[in-house]
């Protein structure tokens, strides 16, 4: 049995090669994304080692829980005479963590963050052991105007030791001299983060911090890290002492955290290929089962027992699945460099230290890949044992049987697919659709391995349209502003001394600015936003539940807005007191003035609880603007535009834009994550394609004679060409077409499930008139290797008899 | 084993200005070297207008490749072959396919059908192909005269054996082609269908004039035809003027002695 299906195999190569492809390019995905994974955390995690390593204890001040917001006071420096007492102690420097961006010579900031700025204490010996910076030419930095960059932004920029760069550190930018270049660890690149690593005396003056430091690091004198920690910390009993990792200064868990969401989500995609390429593993098995039924009644008749025939079918598919693994698992590496290409791309830069081909890799994907197509031969299987031996004496072949239910179905759903092919094809088209419609089960089958990716991108793009459109509205509402400034990355906040530069610009009538920071409520993180009362109700719309625009007038040394859901949360009305705490411990005690609707979704990003800005300096120190709004006179034109975009010249860091284009610019990151969706759905449509090449191949092999008798009493090779063409196209479209009802349907359940949190329903009708466009290139496509396999073929055969 | 050609043989007369189908020389052979199969060493036969010809000979006698060649599928290694005055040989396909499209008809063994198509759009199928608009008339008197009035919108899943060829021999019938060929057209019928069929050739000749050409190894049917010729060997071994049946089995015996 063994050697039947080698043999059956061998004889049909080009069906076995195009059936195997599909699996390849699954099993290419699966592999690909378990490499780049692979790759991405062992730089997350060299990056760990490397950064905290050497480091036994670094002292802080305490906080009352985590947070990712900066907002921490300084450690005196009487403290770290305290801590280089402890005999434990081998080290101990003082250390300056801020942000610093370095602005290239257009006057745009490099990279796109997190910006390090950091003040090392390269004078005390030894400092260089608890430090993730490691010198790679020049020196550190060891006075003011002196900074050391990353040689990753070195490379990119091409930078070099002795150049003059500017950096932005608080304020407008200033000159640096590059005095050395340094790495991060041993790993290359940091993804799209910059380093500025400046001299410690000078850090701390730059970023205002008198002799106090951020943190103390301190590397052991030869005893285990937890006992430094011990005696430290009963040293200095008022300050938070932690391992480095637990402090994690530069971040390192949120890059993994997201490394592990890429992971996944590649994953999944490779995860739909497989089961895309079941499909077509099932349509082409099931196919061939049926050619073969005279072959299969023979070996029944000569006394095959029916296991014996499932496992030839299975046997089959196993073979293919192996083969076709072993190869995907190959271009996954391969694969894996263009998906690391494509986050590039769009800005996702992630830290690399060299491609990590684990074993794993290899044993899932094959694994995979092969299980995955002996069960779907299975079905395919179970069938060719339903051949009865007596169909050897039969006239064989899959000729138009009455259609059950899906027929009909089919049927009716192909007549309205068809109508334009039929009306361009002609006569071909005619044909066409018949052929189409001869084996409904085949052609749906065929068909629905397309429906599987287009539904997915159909229900994205649906769902990403409706976000995207809520999103601008909602936002576009609650902003009466008519400019607003974010920093230049969108995101990291902003010096006030640039909303200061604003504000003398010509025309302005009002620039507020507000800060945010985490805090915590009722025993939770909660977002608290610092607003100026007076200027607030003039740039930012509300929608009240409970008072009024006035409310905001007069908030008050002890007043809160709070948003609706939290109110609900936590049951409270207008006059109700509830406390704030924020992460250096000071207390807020609040009274609620008024209540706000929760905006659906809000990218201005007031938070649960907002405060007057005098209230939210007496618990919290953050030193930069989140968002600033500007008004104007005589509403947004070029010439103000062109104005304030002059006085914000020394602030790359900033950028300031009409409310409307700030709006629309946001919203357009749910454009970039859709387009990476498509592509990496594209690779599911691809293999489906595949299944619709095979089918074809296969229908044109069953309908050799059928051919030939058309090319004999006329059709043209051309005319031969464009039916099969056709037929193609219907099964594309039919495969669109289901696909675009199932995926309207599947976005129809997400937003309706999830109404409450922006999503709307809306149908973006580009999109969907591009993927039937597709579906039509994709027929077309796929129907090139059947077509020319049918024109080939000689009138003669319609004569040939077996 | 074989007759001399020669001696009961009348070669074809040149009748070369009403000829629809004309072959002189042919031959075809088919491998090489050695291993070479001659299926045709030299036959030439004229095909007057509006004669019902067949074709008889044993299997391996070469008919069937000869009615390939007559007919623009295959062509022949030597010899000239025309079709309505046409010389056919050397064309590219595309121009032997609109010549098949124009100037002939097929009715196969196998009926060959297309079975996603009702029996009246098989049998305007040439015309279709052709992009030409079927003379309604015409298409309803072919249906009428073959017989399937009733049964033109049935696909061929639900017609007779019979009935399929009947549709396959409109099908030939109604591109008005100056030759229409019949390969065994009633190879996988019963007698009774046989009949039928064979009339309805033989009407067609009477009635419209339709040039046949038809092979077959059925003496019944050839016993239809105007005239009969024989082949073995590849070579043409007799010619009878509308033989009866008893003369056909008679020359059968002489050519396969």
């Amino acid at each position: 049995m063994t050697r039947l299906i080698l043999r059956d195999l061998a004889a049909r190569r080009l069906r076995t090669a195009l059936t195997a492809l599909a699996i390849v390019l699954g099993v290419a995905m699966i592999s690909a994304a378990l490499t780049v994974g692979d790759t991405m955390r062992r730089g997350a995690d060299s990056l760990s080692s490397d950064s905290y390593g050497g480091t036994a204890a670094v002292v802080s001040q305490k906080t009352l829980f985590e947070s990712d917001f900066e907002s921490r006071k300084p450690v005196p420096a009487s403290t770290l005479d305290t801590v280089r007492r402890v005999p434990q102690v081998g080290v101990a420097v003082g250390d300056v963590l801020d942000e610093a961006r370095i602005v290239d010579g257009k006057g745009d900031v490099v990279g796109q963050g997190p910006y390090f700025g950091v003040g090392f204490d390269a004078a005390t010996p030894g400092a260089e052991k608890v430090s993730p910076f490691r010198l790679k030419q020049g020196r550190w930095a060891t006075g003011p105007g002196q900074v050391v960059i990353d040689q990753g932004t070195a490379e990119k920029q091409g930078y070099a030791v002795g150049d003059r760069i500017r950096i932005s550190t608080r304020g407008p930018a200033t000159r640096f001299e590059i005095v050395g270049l340094a790495t991060f660890g041993s790993v290359k690149s940091l993804g799209v983060a910059t380093v500025a690593v400046f001299d410690l005396r000078a850090a701390q003056a730059m970023y205002g911090r008198g002799d106090g430091y951020d943190d103390i690091l301190v590397g052991g004198r030869g005893a285990p890290a937890p006992e430094v920690r011990a005696a430290v910390a009963r040293a200095v009993p008022a300050l938070q002492v932690q391992s480095a990792a637990k402090n994690d200064r530069f971040e390192l868990d949120n890059l993994k955290m997201f490394v592990g969401i890429i992971r996944t989500v590649l994953l999944v995609f490779g995860g739909v290929a497989i089961l895309v390429g079941a499909f077509t593993i099932v349509n082409t098995l099931s196919i061939t089962v049926a050619q073969r039924t005279r072959e299969l009644a023979l070996l029944r008749a000569l006394g095959a027992r029916r296991g014996q025939v499932l496992r030839s079918v299975v046997g089959e598919a196993f073979v293919i699945g192996a083969a076709a693994s072993a190869i995907g698992v190959a271009a996954g590496f391969g694969l894996a460099g263009g998906i690391t290409a494509l986050f590039g791309a769009i800005g996702l830069e992630l830290p690399q230290a060299g491609t990590v081909f684990a074993a794993s890799t290899v044993i899932v994907g094959i694994g995979v890949g092969t299980v995955v197509t002996a069960l779907a031969g299975l079905i395919p299987a179970r069938r060719a044992t339903r051949v009865a031996p007596v169909s050897v004496m039969r006239e064989g072949g899959a000729e138009a049987r009455e259609p059950g239910r899906i027929g009909r179905a089919v049927r009716a759903v192909v007549g309205v697919v068809c109508r334009p092919a039929t009306r361009l094809g002609g006569v071909a088209g005619r044909l066409a659709r018949g052929n189409a419609m001869r084996v409904p089960g085949r052609t749906l089958a065929t068909a629905s391995a397309l429906t599987v990716g287009v539904s997915l991108v159909a229900a994205v793009a649906v769902i990403g349209h409706g976000l995207k459109s809520s999103a601008i509205d909602t936002q576009k509402h609650r902003i009466a502003a008519d400019y607003v400034m974010v920093g230049s990355d969108g995101w990291s906040p902003v010096d006030p001394k640039a909303l200061d530069a604003l504000a003398e610009v010509p025309g302005v009538t009002d620039v507020t600015g507000i800060k945010q920071d985490e805090a915590r409520s009722f025993g939770e993180k909660a977002m608290v936003a610092a607003v100026d009362p007076k200027a607030i109700g003039a740039v930012m719309r509300h929608d009240w539940k409970a008072g009024s625009d006035a409310t905001l007038a007069d908030l008050g040394g002890d007043g809160a807005i709070v948003r609706s859901d939290f109110a609900t949360k936590h049951d409270l009305k207008v006059g109700s007191r509830f406390a704030v705490k924020s992460r250096s411990g000071d207390s807020l005690d609040l009274v609620v003035r008024g209540i706000e609707r929760k905006p659906r979704t809000d990218l201005v990003g007031l938070g649960q609880i907002t405060v007057a800005r005098s209230t939210f300096a007496q618990a919290f120190s953050v030193p930069r603007n989140w968002i600033s709004f500007v008004a104007v006179d005589g509403g947004a034109s070029a010439a103000t535009k062109k104005a304030l975009d002059a006085a914000l010249s020394r602030f790359p860091e900033a950028k300031v834009s009409t409310a409307d284009a700030f709006v629309e610019d946001n919203a357009k990151f749910i454009d970039q994550l859709l387009g990476v969706f498509y592509v990496l759905l594209a690779l599911a449509v691809i293999v489906s394609l595949f299944g619709i090449v095979n089918t074809l191949v296969l229908s044109v092999f069953e309908r050799t004679r059928e051919l030939g008798m058309l090319r004999a009493i006329g059709m043209t090779r051309r005319q031969v060409r464009r039916m099969i063409r056709h037929e193609s196209i219907i099964t594309a479209l039919l495969g669109a077409f289901l696909g675009i009802a199932i995926g309207l349907a599947l976005a129809a359940v997400v937003t309706t499930a999830f109404a409450d949190q922006g999503f709307v329903f809306a149908i973006p009708a580009g999109t969907m008139i591009a993927v039937v466009v597709i579906a039509i290139v994709a027929g077309v496509a796929a129907a090139a290797l059947p077509a020319r396999r049918a024109a080939r073929l000689q009138p003669l055969s319609a004569l040939a008899y077996e | 084993m074989m007759l001399q050609p020669g001696s009961t043989v009348s070669p074809s007369a040149p009748a070369a200005t009403q000829a629809a189908v004309l072959a002189e020389d042919v031959a075809r052979r088919y491998g090489e070297g050695e291993s070479a199969v001659h299926a045709l060493r030299g036959v030439s036969l004229s095909v007057p207008a509006g004669q019902f010809t067949a074709v008889m000979g044993p299997s391996g006698s070469g008919k069937s490749t000869l009615m390939h060649i007559l007919a623009g599928l295959d062509a022949p290694d030597e010899g000239s072959v025309r079709i309505g005055g046409t010389e056919i040989t050397g064309m590219d396909d595309k121009a032997l396919t609109l010549l098949r499209r124009r100037h002939i008809g097929f009715i196969f063994q196998a009926f060959n059908l297309l079975p996603v198509l009702t029996a009246e759009e098989n049998i305007v199928l040439p015309l279709s192909l052709a992009g030409r608009k079927p003379d309604r008339e015409w298409v309803d008197a072919v249906i009428e005269r073959v017989g399937l009035s009733a049964r033109r919108g049935h696909r061929p899943a639900e017609l007779s054996g019979g009935q399929q060829q009947r549709v396959a021999v409109a099908r030939a019938l109604v591109s008005e082609p100056t030759v229409m060929f019949a390969d065994e057209p009633t190879g996988n019928l019963d007698s009774r269908s046989s009949a039928e069929v064979l009339g309805l050739l033989r009407e067609a000749v009477e009635n419209y004039g339709q040039t046949t050409l038809m092979v077959t190894h059925d003496p019944r049917a050839a016993a239809s035809a105007d005239r009969v010729v024989f082949l073995a060997d590849g070579r043409t071994v007799a010619d009878l003027d509308a033989p009866t049946e008893a003369e056909i089995l008679a020359a059968m015996k002489e050519a396969s002695r």
